[in-house]
């Protein structure tokens, strides 16, 4: 059986305990990103193993995703999936495939129009917000 | 008679003292772990300070610090020995050996040497695969060897180092197809302390050498799939239009592996070789990001940044020779601006840390 001033330790040092952990909190420094997730459409319909990139306009933070077979993508900053910091982005786009030459030369073989894949002439924009589902669907027309 | 039960201890006070114990221990191993990677990280520290001693001796001597890349030969001939050159392809180790106290090494690389029956002439072949005959770029040189580190067991392609020359802040590269010309350019557009058949003199560091990097640690392993030691080939994320960004989805932070693909596990897997994804680092992505290169070809464009098992950063040595340690988390600016060939650095203080003359104004870090 515990006595009073034990039972009054035990608890004590609980607290205690709770209250250093609390302390270890990760701080970098670093804004915390929130979560992003969107989908593809190249004509209508949902590609895959397009590469997306957010460029920020009022942050330094950009983020990156790249489409799953159904088109779908989240957002990536520091960590795997962790999404973009709030703020404006531009958005690029681009799928591509990598093609090496003889003698070590490379080359990519490009599926989408160039203007997409530069974020200041792909036109596509987007705002991610600090609280709220953030969900973005990107349309890309191709001839 | 008497019974002799009093003099023993019960079973229940000898399973509490084992408690104890056991809890005491557990308390403690870590304890000693993180004491035995600290004593590490001393002597990776001491390490990659005497390479920054020998780096200025080196200055003192010829006026000016060796390349990060160059050798003997002119673009790409055979890959095979016997070759009458290193195709390009020597790192700034190879001249750096006698200011490191490997005068006897130098020796036996810059005379003709024979080894079974194939005979290399001065400067070796090129380092690496298929020419692991060549016995000293396999040499291993206590001086290059973090321990925090792994060992390259399974598949060595030379003696390892866990340091490497820096690049800067871009991800140009010589990829052994280029034409004179085009090599001039790509000369010309080296941001780092070391480059392509580049030499610079303590006059060309513009930003000051307490203000760039000269040398930073990579990690070396034995596993192809490890961010730390591995390089994710042909993942497309060349400069053109493409961002550094990119390359963070080629590799999960939590897990500590890159994507599948074609893998390798170049970093640091051979001093004597000059090729970026052996020997170079860049000032782009953070420190333990995923090295990718644009095309199966180990010399192609791309990212190659700084790692290491410590915890949470590498140490880096700046060009007045002084060690800093980097944090996993410093400022890396905007990652989703493409390739960069002149004005100041784009990815943050990290990147201002690895160009020479970019004028950037340096916060703390």
């Amino acid at each position: 059986m515990l006595s009073g001033t034990n039972y009054l330790v035990v608890r004590f040092s609980l607290l205690l305990l709770t209250i250093a952990m609390l302390g270890c909190e990760a701080s970098d420094g670093r804004p915390k990103p929130v979560a992003v997730s969107g989908t593809v459409l190249v004509n209508n319909q949902p590609s895959e193993k397009v590469r997306v990139v957010f460029a920020p306009q009022d942050h330094s933070f950009a983020a990156a995703g790249i489409t799953d077979a159904q088109g779908k993508f989240s957002l990536q900053t520091f960590e795997s999936n962790d999404g973009a910091v709030p703020g404006k982005f531009r958005v690029a786009v681009s799928k591509f495939d990598v093609i090496e030459k003889a003698g070590g030369a490379v080359d990519e073989k490009h599926y989408l129009s160039s203007k997409y894949m530069n974020p200041s002439t792909s036109g596509i924009e987007f705002e991610v917000k600090k609280t709220g589902k953030n969900e973005v669907t990107i349309e890309v027309s191709q001839p | 008679m008497r019974k002799s039960r009093a003099h023993g201890f019960t079973l229940v006070e000898l399973l509490v003292v084992i408690a104890i114990i056991g809890i005491l221990v557990g308390l403690l191993l870590p304890a000693v772990q993180a004491a035995r990677e600290a004593a590490r990280r001393m002597q990776c520290q001491s390490q990659i300070r005497q390479l920054g001693i020998a780096l200025h001796n080196y200055h003192s001597a010829m006026g000016k610090f060796p390349y990060g890349r160059g050798g003997t030969g002119h673009p790409d001939g055979g890959t095979l020995r016997p070759l009458a050159d290193n195709v390009n392809r020597a790192s700034g180790y190879i001249g750096l050996l006698p200011y490191f106290e490997q005068t006897a090494l130098f020796n036996q690389i810059s005379s003709t040497q024979t080894f079974g029956s194939v005979t290399d002439m001065p400067f070796g072949p090129r380092p690496g695969t298929g020419n692991t005959g060549y016995l000293p770029f396999m040499q291993k040189i206590s001086v290059l060897a973090c321990p925090s580190s792994q060992d390259i067991t399974t598949t060595p392609l030379g003696g390892r180092t866990n340091y490497a020359f820096s690049w800067g802040d871009n991800s140009r590269r010589i990829t052994g197809s280029e034409t004179v010309s085009a090599r001039q350019a790509v000369r010309a557009d080296m941001r780092g302390m070391f480059g392509f058949q580049t030499c610079r003199a303590f006059q060309a560091i513009l930003d000051g050498t307490s203000n760039t990097i000269a040398m930073a640690e990579i990690a070396t392993s034995d596993d192809p799939n490890s961010i730390r030691g591995g390089v994710a080939l042909a993942r497309g994320v060349g400069p053109a239009y493409n961002s550094p960004i990119l390359c963070m989805l080629e590799g999960n932070k939590a897990t500590g592996k890159l994507t599948a693909g074609t893998n390798r596990n170049f970093r640091g897997n051979g001093w004597a070789n000059g090729v970026t994804s052996f020997t170079g680092v860049s000032m782009i992505l953070p420190p333990n990001a995923p090295h990718c290169l644009q095309s199966g070809n180990d010399q192609s464009d791309g990212q190659a940044p700084a790692s290491s098992w410590h915890v949470g950063g590498v140490m880096a040595m700046m060009g007045d020779g002084s060690v800093r340690f980097i944090s996993e988390t410093i400022d890396t600016g905007d990652l989703s601006v493409g390739d960069v060939r002149s004005g100041p650095s784009p990815y943050g203080v990290w990147g201002a840390l690895g160009s020479i003359s970019g004028s950037e104004v340096i916060a703390d870090f």
